[in-house]
């Protein structure tokens, strides 16, 4: 059995890629694929805090499930919304969209 | 606990360089859909990592709904909305504020998070987990948990018809 600093270190390596990527990148649906990845290293986190830290319990792998099911409504609205976006501009660079830019 | 073996530490460094090499893959591969399989190779991996800290159940879901779901959802998101060439389709910002920016505050969380990580020290439980995983949390679901499981359902209900409705707008217009 690895330590937990190794896991909560994994975690913390995918999670600042992710946030990397939803910071820099241009494209809406690549942000959402860096949100996805953010997520996932969030749910590497609850299960390896619910193994090693309460193992009797699992209240670490109930949150993951409903992190899992926000996270695939997120992923379902968020596709709808650039799909809509893309139609009314022909782009999904996100430094088009500014309609709320005075 | 005990010492890890050889044989963990091989399939924890294994599982790490598919979770880190894909995630980098995402972000730095030219090609959206390259970074597509590269995304898939990432949740592969988490599922691997679920697997060695015993959580089967979230293992398996985590297959099914974020490869076989999301990845897909993902993929045609690409297809509907791509212009132009492929092979230069998933670009960092032009602005070098921005990217220098995100590079900084990602790097320092980063640093940040790990140092925490180093100093603490965790009171580790020395108990075996549940061996039946599936039945406990179904029970914990229907028996402790019920309001949170139907705000779920609902939750996923209402997005998912919202989901349809916002992207079927420019059909009822017309």
């Amino acid at each position: 059995m690895m330590d937990l600093s190794c896991y909560l270190g994994l975690s913390t390596l995918l999670f600042i890629v992710g946030l990397f990527g939803a910071l820099t990148k241009r494209s809406a649906v690549v942000v959402l694929m860096c949100i996805e990845l953010m997520l996932n290293a969030v749910n590497i986190n609850l299960v390896a805090f619910s193994r090693f830290l309460d193992p009797g319990q699992l209240l670490g792998h109930l949150f993951v499930i409903f992190t899992i099911a926000v996270a695939a409504a997120e992923v379902a609205v968020g596709i709808a919304l650039v799909i809509v976006l893309n139609r009314y501009r022909d782009t999904i660079n996100l430094d088009d969209f500014t309609w709320l830019k005075g | 606990m005990g010492e890890p073996t050889t044989g963990t530490i091989v399939v924890f460094s294994v599982l790490a360089a598919m979770v880190i090499g894909g995630g980098l893959g995402v972000v730095l591969l030219r090609n959206v859909f390259h970074a597509l399989v590269a995304m898939v190779v990432c949740f592969l991996g988490v599922s691997g990592v679920y697997f060695s800290l015993q959580a089967d159940f979230l293992a398996v879901m985590q297959v099914l709904i974020y490869i076989g779901a999301v990845a897909v959802v993902i993929a045609f998101a690409v297809m509907l909305t791509r212009r132009g060439k492929m092979s230069d389709s998933n670009r960092f910002v032009d602005n070098s504020v921005q990217l220098v920016l995100g590079t900084s505050v990602a790097g320092g969380l980063g640093v940040v998070l790990l140092g925490l990580i180093c100093e603490t020290t965790w009171q580790i439980a020395d108990k075996l987990p549940a061996t039946d995983l599936t039945r406990f949390l179904g029970e914990a679901m229907m028996t402790k948990l019920p309001i949170p499981f139907e705000i779920a359902a609902v939750l996923l209900l209402v997005a998912l018809v919202g989901a349809v409705m916002i992207a079927l707008e420019e059909v009822q217009k017309s």
